[in-house]
């Protein structure tokens, strides 16, 4: 059995070993903190269409996002829905209104989502019953996972006992009538449903032949990328106003890439990745450099006895990799719990994936490999010759 | 009387070694450290012939080149001018290959230790036997028994920092010679250690030397050990100024001592002559000298009878003890006689410079001789 001396050089001085560990931990944990919001990003800017129950989307393309999205005419739709493979249309009607607070009275932007009741446009069918509520114009239902700043009667989130609560949309009196969970996402921070003539009560301006979105349902098979060609011959040959005809991977493609190529959103916490993988590999390359030039007389000894170079740079290569282990484990757990802790507090969900466990760990290797290999510059420096 | 008890061939066998025999020879070895404007010369034309076996202390001022040459004969730098054979590998232009080999069969006893912080006494020894392959249960125990044997029994799953600086030496000690090397190079290896553990130390040494014909070569100052030395070498201004087998020379001395002729020499002076005498061989009936050429040495004989010859008569019989081949030093003339054989000869032979400067040095001597030389005649 061959002495590990590369563990033994890490586990010979515990407190400054600790104190490595929690610096290139913190690193780590940095990229896991970076990545998590990242994906709450993603998670959250594509959220309401992963709810929304279609195939193929019909919108303007003046879209710009969930609350700004443009309209088309709604015969597009009827059109469309004339084709061989589609199975099913619905709508979808968008604007932003101010709420008023019925605790506080002050007002504030929410998001109204106006639907047919008979035919939700939504995946979420345990709520479905739900819409059947929506008989009269006044009657809305609202959004358990709205911000509590719109009033909740518990000062948390709203629930049953805010069902029958009376207070105003756009001036209008309008009265809750039950819940849905969706989560409008990065747009607006709290959202209602209502039906059509609710919806005109509080836009009147919106044109009864004109909505934000179509929804297509394919027959089971269809192949949805050919669909939308056909689709958009069809609709070009018809019409002279261009419409955007999108898959739902395409959907959440533009979605992303507008949250996170359009805004800085996704480059602060690539940057932030970057920045703390710097920062990890600065650590690691100045703990064992450090380690290095304190023990150039034992490698120089090693290399007297007989011991390869190689043998050498393996000592230091593996002591990157054991502070890179015992750093990570404990940065996973510390991430897990701050995920939870800070998902709970801005109300995001930061939720951990393998892969981001798995690319974390690859980043971590890497980071203390290349370091590894800086230092063994040092051991360049050992010279046998001046031991005696 | 170990003269008389002596075996003088088979010492002359031991300190002629034949070339096989040698685990260091060095020859014409010269070293610079810098370069260009900077060079400066260290080590000035070193000869040095080590047999296997054989325990060498090495003593000069700071600066002498000692450790220099240590560090060359270890291959822990390249040689730059010269030969250097060690363990029978030329080390002029050695490959990587062979310096690894080389390093693993030399164990290095440094004066700071060099410890690993990090390993425990047992795992710091522990690293010259993986190097060489062996470990087990046989090498465990080897490693436990040798720390006891150094006084460090109790010690042995302790880390160099609680240890003391003696206990860290012996531990370096260990280290050096776990492996069963075939060359030890030390420096300074009892500096540290009261005379108990000191002794103990060089008592290994010497059991590794008649043992395994391990070579110990030691840099040191301490003079407690000087008496396990087979051979004395000190260095001064990069040069190799004495060098000395110490039996041999004690040996000499002592027949020397014996001998009428060098009565009148001090101690110190037989040692002198002692020093520079060769040691030859003849075989029965082999002529030593003859008449009529020119000499340039002289003889005293160590064993074994010769004949006198004068124009081809014998005129006279020497043994032990008896010397000729002074007069034509003497006179500048030629061999007034031939010197034969008529056993098998051992004789101590001066050459003429070194035999000129006895005579200056030494009045009684030259009377001595002079004395001896009429009553001859």
């Amino acid at each position: 059995m061959r002495t590990n001396v590369a563990l033994l050089n890490i586990l010979n001085n515990p407190k400054k070993t600790l104190l490595s560990l929690a610096g290139i931990g913190t690193a780590i944990l940095l990229i896991f903190m970076q990545l998590g919001f990242r994906g709450a990003v993603e998670n959250t800017a594509t959220n309401i269409y992963g709810k929304m129950d279609f195939d193929i989307l019909l919108r303007s393309p003046d879209y710009l996002h969930f609350m700004d999205s443009g309209q088309i005419e709604r015969r597009y739709i009827n059109e469309a829905s004339a084709l061989e493979g589609i199975a099913d249309t619905n709508f979808m009607r968008v604007t932003v209104a101010n709420w008023r607070n019925p605790q506080k009275l002050n007002t504030k932007a929410i998001l109204i989502v106006g639907i047919d009741p008979l035919k939700s446009p939504f995946r979420v069918r345990t709520v479905d019953h739900e819409f059947s509520r929506l008989t009269a114009a006044e009657t809305i239902l609202i959004d358990t996972k709205s911000n509590r700043e719109f009033g909740p009667e518990n000062g948390r989130r709203f629930s049953e006992s805010d069902v029958g609560l009376q207070t105003e949309i756009a001036n209008r009196n309008i009265q809750i009538v039950g819940l849905f969970e969706m989560g409008a996402g990065l747009a607006a921070n709290g959202a209602v449903i209502c039906n059509e003539q609710g919806f005109r009560r509080i836009d009147p301006l919106a044109s009864p032949d004109r909505v934000n979105f179509g929804l297509l349902k394919l027959r089971p098979g269809e192949s949805a990328a050919n669909k939308v060609a056909e689709i958009k011959d069809l609709l070009a040959r018809n019409n002279s106003v261009p419409v955007d005809v999108l898959t739902r991977q395409e959907v959440v493609d533009r979605e992303l890439k507008r949250w996170l190529g359009e805004t800085p959103i996704g480059f602060i916490f690539n940057l932030g990745v970057l920045i703390s993988f710097v920062v990890g590999a600065v650590i690691v390359y100045m703990v064992l450099g450090n380690d290095v030039a304190n023990r150039l007389h034992e490698y120089a000894t090693m290399r007297a006895m007989g011991y390869s170079m190689t043998y050498l740079a393996g000592i230091v290569l593996r002591q990157a990799g054991y502070l890179a282990c015992f750093a990570f484990g404990p940065a996973l757990v510390l991430s897990l719990i701050l995920y939870g802790i800070t998902g709970r507090l801005a109300n995001i969900s930061l939720e951990m994936t393998w892969e981001r466990v798995g690319f974390v760990l690859l980043l971590t290797v890497v980071m203390s490999a290349f370091s590894g290999a800086l230092a063994l510059k040092k051991l360049m420096q050992v010279a046998p010759a001046e031991l005696f | 009387m170990i003269a008389e008890n002596l075996n003088l061939e088979a010492l002359i066998a031991r300190w002629t070694p034949a070339e096989s025999d040698l685990s260091i020879n060095v020859s014409g070895l010269n070293h610079f450290y810098g370069e260009g404007e900077t060079r400066k010369q260290v080590l000035y034309d070193n000869n040095l012939k080590i047999r296997r076996g054989e325990i060498v202390i090495m003593t000069g001022p700071s600066g002498s080149g000692k450790t220099t040459l240590l560090t060359l004969i270890g291959t822990l730098r390249s040689v730059q001018e010269g030969n250097m054979r060690v363990l029978g590998n030329e080390l002029l232009g050695a490959s990587p290959a062979t310096v690894a080999e080389l390093r693993k069969k030399t164990g290095f006893i440094f004066q700071a230790h060099n410890l690993f912080e990090s390993l425990t006494a047992f795992q710091n020894v522990s690293m010259a036997t993986e190097l060489v392959g062996t470990s087990g249960n046989e090498s465990k125990s080897r490693i436990e028994a040798t720390l006891t044997r150094l006084g460090l029994g109790q010690r042995i799953h302790y880390k160099p920092r609680s240890l003391s600086g003696g206990q860290k030496q012996r531990v370096a000690v260990a280290r050096g010679i776990i492996h069963r090397p075939q060359l030890i190079l030390a420096d300074e290896p009892t500096a540290a250690l009261d005379a108990e553990s000191g002794r103990e130390v060089v008592t290994i040494f010497q059991e590794m030397a008649r043992n395994e014909d391990c070579t110990i070569v030691i840099v040191t100052h301490d003079n407690r050990i000087l008496d396990v030395a087979d051979r004395i070498v000190s260095m001064v201004d990069g040069q190799i100024r004495t060098n000395v087998l110490v039996q041999r020379n004690a040996v000499i001395c002592q027949i020397l001592n014996e001998f009428e002729i060098f009565r009148s020499l001090t101690p110190q002076a037989i040692s002198q002559v002692a020093d520079k005498m060769k040691l030859r061989q003849y075989l029965v009936g082999e002529e030593i000298i003859r008449q009529g050429e020119m000499g340039d040495e002289f003889f005293v004989i160590g064993s074994g009878q010769v004949d006198i010859e004068i124009d081809g008569t014998r005129v006279n019989s020497l043994g032990r003890g008896a010397f000729f081949g002074e007069v034509s030093l003497i006179k500048q003339q030629p061999r007034n006689a031939t010197v034969r054989a008529t056993s098998n000869v051992a004789c101590f032979i001066l050459s003429k410079d070194d035999f000129q400067a006895v005579l200056d040095s030494s009045r009684s001597f030259e009377e001595e001789l002079r004395n001896a030389i009429f009553a001859r005649q």
